[in-house]
C-alpha cells in the first residue's frame, strides 16, 4: 500500500467515487478516458507497482488505503471472485468503512447462476442431440465453469482451446462480450511452437545482428539479478498472480455477503442501470460499441446508512 | 506388480485415491480379490496388497492383462489431458471385451442441486435452506480452489453450520469418520478442565510426562533451527492431488471413453454393473444400507473384442 495518502479525485458535482478493478485491456481502452478523469482509481495487484498517478496499485486483501467515510460511491469490477470467501467478507467490510453515510457500492462479478443454468441447458441439448456443434458449445461452457479455478498456466485451457480453434465464435462472443475479442487476440498472439532446430542449425541460420544481440542478452542476463525472473514466474503462475478465481457468486450469495457486512437496500442491476448519481455518464459496464455489456456479469448495488 | 486373482480366476484392477470410510468398508474384499493401485504421489508407508502409483504417468502393467477395471474417484483429480492419457492406459491394460467402470462426482447433479436450493432460498430464506444452499455452492467450488486440506468444507462441518440430514443424504458415508472424530473431540472438551498455575503443574508432573515434554520442546526447537525436513512438511492439496482438477457428468464421461476407443458406454447406478460377480464386491454401495458410499455418476464401457 502506498505510504503517502492517495489524492481523492472529485467529479464535477464534487462527489468522490472509488473505482477498483484488476485487469482487462478492452475495458481500459473503452473506459479509461472517463474513469481516469472523474474517479479515484485503485488497481488490484499483488505486485508492488510504481506509483503512477492517477492509478494506484494495491493489494485489496490488505485493506483499502483510505480513511473512514471518504467516498460517495465505490465500484468493484471483477475483484471479488479472485478472493477467498473470507477475504471477500473483509473486502466488503473495508468498502463499508470507506463509504460515507448514504454511499453506494456496486459490485460486478461473473454470475454463477447464469453459468450453471447455461451448463445444464447445454448438457441437455447434447444429450438430446450430440452433434459436433452442440458438443463444442458444451465444451466451452465447461471451460467457463471450471478452467479459472483449476488452471496451472496463465490463460489456462481456455487459451489453449482458442489457439486450437475449437470454439464457436458467435457463442463465445455471446458469453464473453467485448472481452472475448481481447482474449482471442492475446491467445492467438501467444507463441506457437516453432520448428526446433539444433544448435548448429541455429548458429548457421542466425543473422549476425541477431547472433550479436543473442550473445549480448545472454551475458547481460547473467549480470541482472534474478528479481526479474522471479517476477516473471509470479506472473506466469495464475495462483500467485491471482488470475485464478477463488470463488463464484450469484444474486443470493452477494446479498448474504453485503447484508452480512451491514449494507442496506440491496438490489440486482443490469449492466446499464445504477443508483450511483450520473452513472449514465460513466456507464462502466456497457460496451462503447453497442447496447451490450462489456463482459456479461451480475451487477449488484447496496447502500450504507 | 503382483497380479491378484478373484475367486473365479479373473483379473480385476482397482484404482482409487483415498477415502477413509471407503477403505474401512471395502478393503477386506478388494485387498483379497483385486489388484490395487492407489493414486498417490507423496511418500506413504507401504501397505500389503496396495501399489502406490502416480497414475498421471504410464502404468507399469503389461498390455491386455485385466478383465475389468474400476476407477473410483480418480479422474476428477487429474487435468483433462492427464485424464485422457489415463483412460488410454486403462484401454491398453484391459483384455479385449474387458469392462471399464468409472465413477466421479456428478457435476450435473451438483449443479442442479445448487440451482434448486438457490431458487428455494430466494423464495424462502430460512436458515435451513440457506445452509444447504451455501453447502451446494461450496460443493461446486471448494475442492477446486482449496489451499488447505479439507478446505472450507471441513471448516463448515467443524463449525456445525450445516444441515445434517442433507449431508447424510448427499454424501452417504463419506463424512462418517469426520463426524465421529468431531463427536469424540466434543466429548473431550466437555470434561471440566481444571486450570492449574505453573507451580501446581510442576508438582503434578510424573517423570514420564516431564520427559515427554522436554523431548517435545527440544524437537520443536530443532525443527525451527533446521526447517524443511521431510517429516513436518505440509503438502498443499495440489501436491497431494486432493484438489479437484476437472469435473465430469454423464455426457463428458461418455465423450472421454468413446474418444479413447471404448464401446457400449452406459450409465449405471451404484449397485448395478456388468462386471461379473459385482454383487460380491459391490464397491460403490454402503455396507450399512441400500445407498451409495459416495453418490456419484457411474459409467461403464467395454474394450471392443477385435481391435482394428
Amino acid at each position: 500500500m502506498p505510504s503517502r495518502p492517495i489524492k481523492i479525485i472529485r467529479n464535477p458535482e464534487g462527489r468522490a467515487n472509488l473505482h477498483i478493478w484488476r485487469t482487462g485491456q478492452s475495458y481500459a481502452r473503452q473506459k479509461s478516458a472517463v474513469y481516469l478523469k472523474e474517479w479515484t482509481n485503485l488497481y488490484f495487484s499483488v505486485l508492488p507497482q510504481p506509483r503512477s498517478e492517477p492509478v494506484y496499485y494495491g493489494d485489496v486483501r490488505k485493506g483499502l488505503p483510505f480513511s473512514d467515510g471518504t467516498f460517495d460511491a465505490v465500484f468493484a469490477l471483477h475483484i471479488i471472485e479472485h478472493l477467498t470467501p473470507d477475504e471477500g467478507k473483509n473486502f466488503a467490510a473495508e468498502i463499508y468503512r470507506v463509504l460515507k453515510p448514504g454511499g453506494h457500492v456496486r459490485i460486478s462479478t461473473p454470475d454463477m447462476e447464469n453459468i450453471c443454468r447455461e451448463y445444464i441447458f447445454r448438457l441437455e441439448t447434447c444429450l438430446a442431440e450430440p452433434s459436433a456443434g452442440n458438443t463444442m458449445k458444451y465444451d466451452w461452457i465447461m471451460l467457463e465453469l471450471l478452467d479459472q479455478w483449476v488452471r496451472d498456466k496463465s490463460g489456462g485451457l481456455m487459451s489453449e482451446t482458442i489457439r486450437n480453434g475449437y470454439f464457436d465464435y458467435e457463442y463465445a462472443k455471446y458469453r464473453y462480450g467485448d472481452v472475448f475479442d481481447e482474449f482471442y487476440q492475446s491467445s492467438a498472439e501467444s507463441p506457437s511452437p516453432t520448428p526446433k532446430k539444433n544448435l548448429v542449425q541455429k548458429i548457421l541460420s542466425a543473422h549476425p545482428k541477431k547472433l550479436y544481440r543473442f550473445i549480448r542478452n545472454k551475458i547481460s542476463a547473467l549480470f541482472r539479478n534474478n528479481r526479474e525472473r522471479k517476477l516473471q514466474d509470479l506472473l506466469l503462475d495464475p495462483r500467485r498472480s491471482l488470475e485464478i478465481n477463488k470463488w463464484f457468486y450469484d444474486r443470493l450469495s452477494l446479498k448474504l455477503l453485503l447484508e452480512g457486512a451491514g449494507y442496506k437496500d440491496y438490489s440486482v442491476k443490469s449492466y446499464k442501470d445504477s443508483d450511483i448519481p450520473h452513472w449514465e455518464r460513466y456507464n462502466l459496464d456497457q460496451s462503447n460499441h453497442g447496447d451490450h455489456a462489456i463482459e456479461p456479469s451480475i451487477y449488484v448495488e447496496a447502500r450504507f446508512f | 506388480m503382483k497380479i491378484t486373482k478373484t475367486f473365479d480366476d479373473r483379473v480385476n484392477l482397482h484404482v482409487w485415491r483415498e477415502g477413509e470410510e471407503y477403505f474401512r468398508q471395502k478393503s477386506p474384499i478388494f485387498l483379497k480379490e483385486w489388484t490395487n493401485v492407489m493414486f498417490c504421489v507423496i511418500p506413504m508407508p507401504p501397505m500389503e496388497g496396495v501399489y502406490y502409483r502416480d497414475i498421471t504417468q504410464p502404468l507399469d502393467l503389461p498390455d491386455e492383462t485385466f478383465d475389468a477395471v474400476n476407477a473410483y474417484h480418480v479422474f476428477e483429480h487429474m487435468t483433462p489431458q492427464q485424464g485422457r492419457n489415463f483412460a488410454a492406459e486403462i484401454f491398453r491394460v484391459l483384455k479385449p471385451g474387458g469392462i471399464f467402470r468409472v465413477s466421479v462426482p456428478d457435476l450435473e447433479h451438483i449443479c442442479r442441486q445448487y440451482l434448486n436450493y438457490l431458487e428455494r432460498s430466494l423464495q424462502d430464506p430460512s436458515i435451513q435452506n440457506i445452509q444447504i444452499y451455501q453447502w451446494t455452492v461450496m460443493e461446486m467450488i471448494d475442492q477446486a480452489v482449496r489451499e488447505k486440506s479439507g478446505g472450507l468444507m471441513l471448516e463448515t462441518i467443524a463449525s456445525g453450520q450445516y444441515d445434517k440430514a442433507y449431508i447424510k443424504q448427499r454424501y452417504g458415508d463419506v463424512f462418517r469418520p469426520f463426524l465421529e472424530s468431531l463427536r469424540r473431540s466434543d466429548a473431550k472438551e466437555e470434561q471440566p478442565l481444571i486450570q492449574k498455575n505453573f507451580i501446581q503443574r510442576v508438582y503434578s508432573l510424573t517423570p514420564e510426562k516431564l520427559y515427554r515434554g522436554v523431548v517435545h520442546r527440544a524437537k520443536k526447537l530443532f525443527r525451527r533451527i533446521a526447517p524443511g525436513k521431510q517429516g513436518d512438511r505440509v503438502f498443499s492439496p495440489r501436491e497431494t492431488k486432493e484438489a479437484v482438477r476437472w469435473m465430469y457428468d454423464r455426457f463428458s464421461l461418455r465423450l472421454l471413453v468413446e474418444k479413447t476407443g471404448f464401446m457400449e458406454c452406459a450409465q449405471k447406478t451404484f449397485k448395478d454393473s456388468d462386471i461379473p460377480h459385482w454383487e460380491r464386491y459391490n464397491l460403490d454401495k454402503s455396507n450399512y444400507g441400500d445407498y451409495a458410499i459416495d453418490p456419484s455418476v457411474y459409467v461403464e464401457c467395454k474394450k471392443p473384442k477385435v481391435s482394428s
